[in-house]
């Protein structure tokens, strides 16, 4: 019986091609939509989540934290200081260490000129921070002992201020002051914070501690970089990190620590919760695509039902029952929207695909559009189907052949 | 054996209003198995009522109505559905085809929804009925396609379908020209005639009713003549 029901719902679906693909076509757009958008959505999370696993999951950030009821003193002040460092490289489980000083200026080569980050520190920067050099060499050992004025300068550095040279050898002025470029950094991207890392200038610790030293202390830092060993836990080499400095600031127990410590794993967690928010909420207003879509297929089965009113007369004279006529309406309606969503599931993939192929970037694919898409194939299917379907059943037979 | 045996059935309607109109009353009617019967009567007197009623389309307001040994006055829709399904072959004025199917489609239709009849089972009867009615060549036309004298042989192959007890016909001529008319009334004759088979005509031209063997003449929702065709031509022409 079912399947005699949904032959005669497959003819009549024929029967009128076009209004048939026009009502599905409305729902092709809108699974194609949520499709796209879940897609986009995804591919977002997962170049952000790639980024910041390249950054190095086993990364520590170790920053001065001003307890609050302290003095104000005037200047930013630090607590975190070189000898902090340098006495954390001894500590069970640490990789590396490298303290950085940081600053802003402007560097300046013949006319062009751009807004730099000084990252003042030691040669373990670029393992601590998963950097690498492109091209020249990386500050050495002599550099960082005696403060030379070498700098190694970052992608977007490089193509501002030596946009048709070799910039290897080259003297630039940053803060007004004379250096000479030895290496450059590889393209890296954007930061934890946001911040553009390709502006970075790195220079010799002592250079930026005699040149742009903002703080009280000659031998304050505005962060340590630590990079633990792959074999330890996150929480144990915090917390490790957390007694040994307490310990050396001599911090009693009652009081708050006087630095902080950030590390890549919650960030990347956060960054994958903003992702997850990002596609639920491009996958929102994608779906009102679909409700208009099925919007479109009750007012075709609304047409339809009246238009085929004689139809329904005939049959139900015939002998067909009243079930037989819902369910014949019903399967019409849930046969569009099956037809759009599988079109809709294929385009949007297909689309997605095309995109990541466009832009050199992988598209994930993934199974839940296809497992949401049939879902609400039926759903709107029955949804939209329900109603009109109901009416037909409840025509008069006599009326409905009395109908012109 | 009685095909129809009709007792005592009333047809009232209620208005919007509380007032209520009586369409028939107490009609009595008996239909043998294989007359042919026409139903013939003034605009407004019932005979569109009474053939709802005998097509198990509507129900009487009162009475018995035993169609073939079953009482059905007081069955459900779908148990009425199937009254017709099974029992009933309708041919209507307006033959009343689908017009996206083909002929064969059309006329294997009431045999869908008998649930017991196999595919190729529906197309191979619905194709010898229309070689029956002389439209062998046409099975995959559509009703557009074809003449309304074609249109209503499909119908009667339609309304055969299923082995009828009983062939209703509404005006089945009523949209042919005088020729095709004849033609039609002529294939019903001779379905009644060789096959036997039960008709049940409603009809408002005296032409028409001359092929049948038996008259019916309800006036003002009452049977105010039941016998011989011949009789009633011959004593009172109106």
């Amino acid at each position: 019986m079912i399947k005699s029901i949904l032959h005669e719902a497959c003819l009549s679906m024929t029967g009128n091609k076009l209004r048939s693909f026009l009502t599905t076509l409305g729902i092709i757009i809108g699974v194609c939509a949520v499709v796209l958008m879940v897609a986009a959505g995804q591919t977002v999370q997962n170049i952000i989540q790639e980024r910041f696993v390249a950054m190095g999951a086993n990364l520590l950030i170790i920053r001065s934290e001003r307890p609050k009821a302290t003095v104000k003193t005037s200047g930013p002040t630090t607590s975190i200081t070189l000898e902090d460092a340098t006495a954390l490289r001894h500590l069970r489980g640490v990789d590396t260490v490298a303290p950085v000083l940081s600053a802003n200026a402007q560097a300046v080569r013949g006319t062009n000129n751009w807004s730099v980050s000084i990252i003042g520190s030691t040669p373990e920067y670029l393992r601590t921070a998963n950097w690498e050099i492109g091209a020249g060499r990386m500050l050495d050992a002599q550099d960082v002992k005696r403060g030379t004025t070498n700098v190694v300068i970052g992608d977007e550095v490089r193509r501002e201020l030596f946009p048709f040279d070799d910039p290897l050898g080259k003297t630039i002025r940053i803060g007004n002051q004379p250096f000479t470029v030895v290496g450059l950094l590889k393209e890296k991207g954007s930061s934890s914070g946001g911040a553009n890392q390709d502006s970075s200038v790195m220079m010799p610790l002592l250079t930026v501690q005699r040149r742009f030293n903002r703080y009280a202390k000659l031998n304050a830092l505005h962060h340590i970089a630590l990079k633990f060993q792959e074999t330890e836990d996150l929480n144990i080499i915090e917390q490790r990190i957390t007694r040994f400095l307490r310990a050396r600031h001599k911090i009693k127990d009652e009081d708050p620590d006087d630095f902080r410590i950030f590390n890549i794993a919650e960030f990347v967690e956060n960054i994958k919760l903003i992702g997850t928010v990002l596609s639920i909420l491009l996958a929102a207003i994608a779906s009102i695509s679909l409700v208009v879509g099925s919007i479109g297929i009750v007012n075709m089965m609304l047409v339809s039902v009246t238009e085929r009113t004689r139809e329904i007369g005939i049959r139900k004279a015939l002998g067909a029952p009243n079930s037989w006529i819902m369910l014949q309406f019903l399967f019409e309606s849930v046969l569009i929207s099956m037809a759009g969503s599988v079109i809709g599931l294929i385009l949007g993939v297909g689309l997605a695909q095309l995109g990541g192929y466009i832009y050199n970037t992988a598209v994930p694919f993934s199974l839940w559009p296809v497992v949401l898409s049939f879902t609400v194939a039926v759903v709107v299917g029955v949804v939209s189907g329900v109603f009109p379907a109901y009416k037909a059943m409840k025509l008069d037979p006599i009326e409905a052949l009395r109908y012109q | 054996m009685s095909v129809i045996v009709i007792k005592d059935v009333c047809k009232t309607y209620t208005m919007a209003g509380g007032m209520s109109q009586s369409v028939l009353k107490h009609v009595n009617l008996k239909v043998e198995k294989g007359e042919f019967v026409a139903i013939m009567g003034p605009s407004g007197a019932g005979k569109s009522t009474f053939m709802n009623i005998l097509g198990c389309l509507d129900r009487p307001t009162s009475g018995a109505y035993v169609l073939g040994g079953k009482e059905v006055s007081a069955m459900n829709d779908d148990e009425l559905a199937r009254v017709r399904n099974k029992m009933l072959g309708f041919i209507f004025q307006g033959f009343n085809l689908l017009m996206r199917r083909t002929l064969v489609d059309n006329v294997a239709l009431p045999l869908i929804y008998a649930n017991d009849i196999a595919p190729q089972e529906r197309k191979k009867r619905a194709e010898s009925l229309l070689e029956m009615v002389g439209l062998k060549g046409f099975t995959g036309r559509y009703p557009n396609q074809i003449s309304g004298g074609m249109q209503q042989r499909v119908a009667i192959a339609r309304a055969l379908v299923n082995d009828p007890e009983l062939i209703l016909a509404d005006e089945p001529t009523g949209n042919l020209d005088s020729k095709t008319s004849d033609e039609i009334m002529l294939f019903l004759q001779k379905l009644n005639r060789e096959r036997g088979i039960t008709i049940v005509l409603v009809t408002h031209e005296p032409d028409v009713a001359a092929y049948a063997q038996r008259l019916v003449r309800i006036v003002d929702g009452q049977i105010a003549y039941d016998g011989a065709v011949k009789a009633y031509m011959e004593g009172n022409r109106d």
